[in-house]
């Protein structure tokens, strides 16, 4: 056990010596204030047209969506996420709750939900990609495996501070969009009451089950689910590093998988037999704010099983790869 | 080396710490959707309605439309519509400044539609705080189907025209009560239909004979408020079709609706 831990404590000591983990914390420095920039100015703008009425500009974006909804030339599949999206903002202000309530809280909350499927994926994947790889490029490997360990404690153990460095990157994000956003919309809002439990089924949204749950402990279950997405996203681009022996051929593998992910996020229902590829079920948020999924009939435990699934796999290939693979040059 | 092993640990234990607080919240995410409410702080919403407050000192023109795609400003290049228009205007010859507070017409919609969205609590919140209410509404009760006909050169039915323009009446009627119920001091601008197939051959004199007779009705429902008024728009595009009407055929274009603005603010001088 105390072998182990040694283990850790090294390999911790290589991912912070490598810089890679401060340029991610940099990108997330330079790139929320850019985002709080951004919805500064569209909350400016909604003062301007609506007086900060949000009742007003919620009724007046329900009318607009049901203005599109009339067109011919909308796909179908735009016009059912809209009409579900105008069921759930009517139920908002029929329980006069403002659903963008500005605040630090809000932003933090919208921005997790844009990041969970692209931003923060690449943001673990910097760390992913070279944990392996780089002790093969730069030739180190042989080093590590002279050592009188086994070699599947060697690599648990990278898998272990990888484990690490995912929680560390999705509460810094948090922690630091609530920050740096808080600075500019104020840091309150941990009680604020929001609404899930929205059962979309069809073009229907089923209120039945809508319960209201303090803001905090939204963010805390977000997060949970945005956790679980990034390990997977994590043993995936494990895997890769294992089996790939440059760095950048890993990272440009994984950073291509993924984009490839969310443009075929929009055309999946069109492909049915796409709900099975990781990149389509990592939104995990999407079940808890009521947002239709991308295919009909999936559910949480049906993304849960599939990522797992996933998940799982690269791992056992990446140990067995690892640990019966010979090491040339 | 010291300080390095102080970050080491600091990291591991922020990785630790955050690792557990996500497995809790994952744990709590989870149970809540498989099982909605079974989570702890979670409680059953209230429906409420918001109270407005009622602002004696408003010295302001607050402008809330509401109707059909006229209203919504279809076939205007510039999407303008009569009601930016409108506004627009008014800010030129009031003293007062000029808000506009909403615009809540959809495409498409009919009378009896508009009966009951005016049920809902949202838009009386919107209504309630305007003192000039801009309203059409009417155009697809008649033509919605006869537009349809029209591709498919199917001679207009005035007999079913005429019993459309009667039942619609009868929702135009209840349209505005129900303003009224929720609004009672604005003033409500009704603007009348015209006749889209004046140019049509065989189809003017029985448009134009419906939206008479709508009109006529409409005119006497306003009538007995003294705090409506209703505009009139036949006569401007009775022989304007072809400078007035957008390429649709049934929607004004920018300078069609120029015009309908113009004789709302010529009459809420």
């Amino acid at each position: 056990m105390n072998n182990m831990l040694a283990l850790i404590h090294n390999e911790t000591l290589k991912v912070l010596k490598k810089k890679r983990f401060y340029v991610v914390m940099l990108i997330l420095v330079i790139l929320i204030p850019v985002f709080t920039y951004a919805q500064m100015k569209i909350a400016q703008n909604s003062r301007e047209k609506f007086d900060q009425d949000w009742r007003r500009e919620i009724t007046q974006q329900i009318t607009d969506y049901q203005n599109t909804l009339g067109s011919d030339r909308i796909p179908e599949e735009w016009k059912k996420f809209r009409r579900i999206m105008l069921q759930q903002l009517q139920y908002y202000l029929d329980h006069d709750v403002n659903p963008n309530e500005p605040n630090g809280v809000t932003f933090t909350r919208t921005f997790m939900d844009n990041s969970v499927n692209l931003f923060i994926p690449l943001l673990v994947m910097a760390i992913a990609s070279d944990i392996v790889s780089s002790e093969r490029s730069t030739g180190t490997i042989k080093m590590l495996l002279t050592r009188p360990v086994r070699r599947w404690k060697i690599l648990m153990s990278k898998w272990l501070v990888l484990m690490l460095f995912t929680g560390v990157v999705v509460l810094m994000t948090a922690l630091l969009s609530y920050l740096i956003s808080g600075a500019v919309f104020g840091y309150g809002g941990w009680n604020f009451p929001l609404f899930t439990g929205f059962n979309v089924s069809g073009t229907n949204v089923n209120v039945e089950a809508v319960h209201m749950l303090p803001s905090w402990l939204y963010l805390l279950m977000q997060c949970g689910l945005i956790w679980f997405s990034s390990i997977v996203v994590a043993a995936l681009g494990f895997m890769i590093s294992v089996l790939v022996r440059s760095t950048a051929a890993s990272i440009v593998t994984l950073m291509a998988t993924l984009i490839a992910g969310t443009i075929l996020y929009n055309m999946a229902s069109a492909w049915p037999t796409a709900k099975y590829l990781f990149m389509i079920n990592l939104k995990l948020t999407d079940y808890l704010a009521g947002t239709p999924a991308p295919v009909e009939g999936m559910s949480l435990l049906f993304s849960l099983g599939v990522l797992s699934v996933w998940g799982a796999a690269a791992l056992f290939i990446a140990f067995r790869v690892f640990t019966k693979q010979d090491i040339l040059n | 080396m010291n300080k390095r092993s102080g970050l080491w640990g600091f990291i591991a234990a922020v990785g630790v710490g955050s690792t557990l607080l996500f497995l809790v919240g994952f744990g709590f995410g989870v149970a809540d959707i498989i099982s909605p409410g079974s989570v702890p702080f979670a409680e059953k919403p209230q429906v409420k309605t918001p109270e407005v407050i009622p602002d004696e000192a408003i010295k302001e023109i607050r402008i809330v439309s509401l109707g059909d795609s006229l209203t919504r400003g279809t076939g205007d290049a510039t999407g303008d519509g009569y009601v930016r228009r409108t506004v627009n205007q008014l800010r030129k010859v009031q003293a007062k400044p000029v808000k506009l507070i909403n615009n809540l017409a959809v495409n498409g919609l009919r009378a009896d539609q508009l009966v009951d969205k005016l049920k809902e609590e949202s838009i009386g919140y919107s209504l309630k705080q305007a003192n000039v209410i801009l309203l059409t509404i009417g155009g697809n009760d008649l033509f919605q189907s006869a537009r349809s006909e029209q591709m498919g050169n199917e001679p207009l039915n005035e007999e079913s025209l005429q019993a459309k323009a009667k039942s619609g009446v009868t929702s135009l009627e209840s349209v505005l009560n129900r303003i009224r119920k929720w609004n009672p001091e604005a003033l409500i601008v009704y603007v009348g239909l015209y006749n889209p197939f004046s140019d049509v051959k065989e189809m003017r004199v029985i448009g134009g004979s419906v939206v008479q007779s709508w009109n006529n009705a409409a005119a006497s429902i306003i009538n007995k408020d003294s705090n409506m008024l209703l505009i009139p728009t036949q006569d401007l595009f009775e022989r304007n079709m072809s400078i007035y009407i957008s390429s649709d055929h049934f929607h004004p274009n920018g300078d069609g609706y120029a015009a309908i603005a113009e004789r709302i603010v010529q009459s809420m001088k």
